[in-house]
């Protein structure tokens, strides 16, 4: 069990339901996916209780979010820069899309960050994991 | 230890940011892409300027952009297009290889079944990024891939491991002894593969490095990496 947890067994079921029933009902569905198939194909994790259960979501959700996280797109544009030579550089990152017959561009750079989630998320993580 | 009306005042926090986020989370959808797709493109564009990164400074190769500034990646994979930008990678004055996304491969099983003109869904696969040898058109053969890359911005699963494992077999054949690869130090100089093309899987999961070991034995490079 992570050492620090101060709530009981119960608190810590009432909050696992809570972040699955806000998680889906809010369009993070591909999170709680994610975590669960984190926590199946995790062949070498015991049987854990509710405490470590919450412990284990709240960590991998902020990893699969960060993963996810559009989060300072204009360096990843510097980067290329740094390592182009010659006068193309790149200035811009786009899917091409099919949309009902159209040809379409989506520039990356406009994907969410997630960043103030993850911290919030964190905010929890370590209010839950508080010492008395 | 919390109390009760602790735990309603986080609940009521959990509610608040994730309501204030829905508008943009991975389910929203684009056209009728989902967010998720495109993050899963956001992370081939990142481990693309890792590569090339790599390849500037750890192999000494230079690398210009052709055919435009705006990179382009496609939804779909397909033949070497050269209406889209793509990267070249030179070797001082000469062309190694060129650096394309989301291009279509000939299998080696396509190859040993006798290449007939007409190709189906099991006769190519799609490779995420790739360096193959200059000048070519069309679909690449295995043994005109220098690098291929498979990017996953997901939780890592075994049936993804077991993707790459059937992938490679249709990339090269194994070979008990290791054979030169095209370069010198990045991201390997030798590989149990022939032909010796590298194959890697770029993953943000860092669980995948459970993995690396067994994969290594089968030439695939396994590279734990987050945006």
């Amino acid at each position: 069990m992570p050492e620090g947890f101060q709530i009981t067994e119960e608190q810590a079921l009432e909050l696992i339901n809570h972040l699955f029933s806000e998680f889906n009902s809010n369009g993070f569905n591909e999170i709680l996916n994610q975590v669960i198939g984190r926590f199946e194909e995790d062949y070498e994790q015991p049987l854990i209780s509710p405490i470590e259960y919450l412990h284990f979501f709240l960590s991998q959700s902020i990893d699969v979010l960060e993963c996810l996280s559009n989060n300072n797109f204009p360096h990843l544009i510097t980067k290329y820069k740094e390592v182009i030579t010659g006068n193309n550089l790149v200035e811009s990152i786009s899917v091409e899309m099919l949309n009902q017959g159209q040809i379409e561009y989506y520039n990356l750079k406009s994907l969410p960050d997630y960043i103030s989630l993850v911290n919030s998320l964190k905010e929890i993580h370590k209010e839950l994991l508080r010492e008395n | 230890m919390l109390t009760a009306a602790d735990i309603t005042r986080i609940k009521q926090k959990i509610t608040t940011i994730l309501q204030s986020h829905a508008g943009v989370s991975p389910a929203t959808t684009v056209n009728l892409l989902p967010n998720k797709n495109l993050q899963g493109k956001l992370y081939e564009a990142h481990v693309m300027a890792s590569i090339c990164e790599n390849l500037v400074i750890r192999e000494g190769f230079r690398i210009t952009l052709a055919g435009g500034t705006n990179l382009v990646l496609r939804q779909k994979g397909g033949p070497i297009d050269r209406k889209y930008p793509y990267f070249q990678v030179w070797d001082g004055t000469t062309l190694f290889g060129e650096l394309f996304t989301d291009i279509y491969f000939k299998t080696l099983s396509y190859e040993l079944k006798g290449s007939t003109p007409r190709l189906t869904s099991g006769d190519f696969h799609e490779l995420d990024i790739a360096v193959v040898k200059p000048s070519l058109t069309g679909l690449p053969k295995p043994s005109e891939v220098l690098l291929a890359v498979e990017c996953k911005n997901t939780s890592i699963i075994k049936s993804i491991i077991r993707e790459v494992l059937g992938f490679r077999r249709e990339l090269s054949y194994y070979s008990h002894n290791a054979n030169t690869t095209s370069f010198k130090v990045w991201p390997v100089p030798t590989i149990n593969a022939k032909p010796a093309s590298v194959h890697m899987l770029f993953c943000s999961d860092n669980r995948i490095n459970r993995f690396t070991s067994n994969c290594e034995k089968f030439g695939i490079i396994l590279q734990y990496h987050k945006m």
